[in-house]
């Protein structure tokens, strides 16, 4: 089984101690023990390759630019994640995605304008959950995303989107129910979303 | 009465439900089979294949760190096919004033984080809104091409390199209303002039 997790990044502490001390070739070891999570977040949840690069590297940027304030390097995975998913809202804030959705609409109607409808092509696209997810409004998945893969609360992602705990909690129904619609019954999918598996 | 699907999701994540649900979902084969759809549905996401990033990402990033902070508009991120930009410039040299539902509070959230503390709308004026609309286009133009003309090149640095200085001068407290309104005309003048010069760069590259 692949693992996209967070939990997987668990950089030796003398390497976080080296970057610190502004050792890029430090640096450029952790940015190689979180860029592929940090990746798959951001293509996850913003469905667009070009989007998730941004996320990446403004990711990396800040990691570099503020990593003196790490103190335990276990709190290490857990903050660069935390960058990750605000750089991840704060693209979908932008004007760039407000064109074509209204953020707080949520409704999972169609998520392009005729302008950005062009846009290169979704990773793995040939799954059906996939497809579905592509479907849904990029909020309505990011509180998915965030909740049944990255394990944050409803609270939490109340917090982090300046909305409710409840707001939270009905963007997760919604995303299931609209999933449920396109996916009809899942089981016995499976084994299709398998497929191109990285690792 | 079938639980609904907020009522099953909090049954799958341990939530608090009333008794008469949960009793409800024990006893119903429709509702435990959607229960057990939720469970799979939620570990299938999390099983999908991760992505792996670009190689040359990482050195964006190092270039980026290494030197000092100055691009305001991030090129080589957007991807957009020619034809699209096209529309979107057409859009825009079209319409002069946009019109006012374009802005909203969460544009200007991210507006707010290009220049500090620049009012989300300007009053008596509409420059905000257009320089809120002439950056989605720079956005939503493709990557500056490998090649560019040095002059060309030189055009756009020296363009952002203003745009920059008024950001810098449009985050300062104590402006006038009327230096403000000044400011972001001029920012409005060179965005414009920047996405004329962008749309032929990418352009020549076709
Ligand atoms: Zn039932």
């Amino acid at each position: 089984m692949a693992m996209a997790g967070f939990s997987d990044v668990r950089p030796d502490p003398a390497i976080i101690r080296r970057a610190q001390h502004g050792d890029m070739k430090a640096h450029e070891v952790l940015y190689a023990s979180y860029a592929r999570p940090v990746y798959t977040l951001a293509c996850r949840i913003l469905d667009r390759p070009a989007l998730a690069d941004e996320v990446l590297q403004d990711t990396a940027v800040e990691v570099i630019r503020k990593l003196g304030d790490i103190r335990e390097p276990e709190t290490f995975p857990g903050w660069v994640k935390r960058i990750a998913v605000n750089k991840c809202l704060s693209q979908l804030r932008s004007p760039w995605h407000k064109r074509g959705v209204a953020l707080d609409r949520g409704e999972g109607g169609p998520s392009l304008d005729p302008v950005q409808a062009d846009h290169a092509p979704v990773i793995d696209a040939g799954t059906d959950l996939t497809a579905a997810l592509a479907e849904l409004s990029p909020l309505t998945r990011t509180v998915l995303w965030l909740y049944d893969v990255e394990g944050y609360t409803h609270a939490e992602i109340g917090n982090l989107m300046g909305k409710s705990t409840s707001f939270s909690k009905s963007q997760l129904a919604r995303a299931h129910q609209r999933l449920r619609e396109m996916l009809g019954d899942a089981r016995g999918a499976n084994e299709c979303t398998q497929t191109s598996n990285n690792s | 009465m079938h639980a609904d699907i907020e009522q099953l999701l909090s049954l799958r994540d341990g939530a608090a439900v009333s008794e008469a649900t949960r009793r409800h979902v024990a006893a119903c084969r429709q509702c435990a089979d959607e229960l057990d759809r939720l469970t799979l549905l939620s570990r299938q996401l999390r099983d999908l294949p991760p992505i792996e990033p670009r190689q040359t990402l990482w050195e964006g990033v190092a270039t980026r760190v290494m030197e000092p902070p100055r691009a305001v508009f991030p090129w080589g991120q957007a991807v957009a096919i020619a034809a699209s930009c096209v529309l979107a410039i057409t859009l825009v040299m079209r319409s002069q004033a946009p019109e006012p539902g374009a802005v909203d509070a969460a544009a200007g959230d991210q507006f707010a984080e290009i220049v500090p503390s620049a009012p989300a709308v300007a009053p008596g004026s509409d420059y905000v809104a257009q320089s809120r609309q002439l950056e989605a286009t720079l956005r939503a133009m493709p990557a500056a091409p490998r090649v560019t003309r040095a002059s060309t090149a030189g055009t756009i640095a020296d363009l952002e390199d203003r745009i920059a200085m008024i950001d810098l001068k449009l985050s300062h407290p104590g402006l006038s209303p009327q230096g403000r309104q000044s400011l972001w005309q001029q920012r409005v003048r060179l965005m414009r002039t920047l996405v004329r010069v962008r749309y032929a760069q990418v352009r020549d590259t076709l």
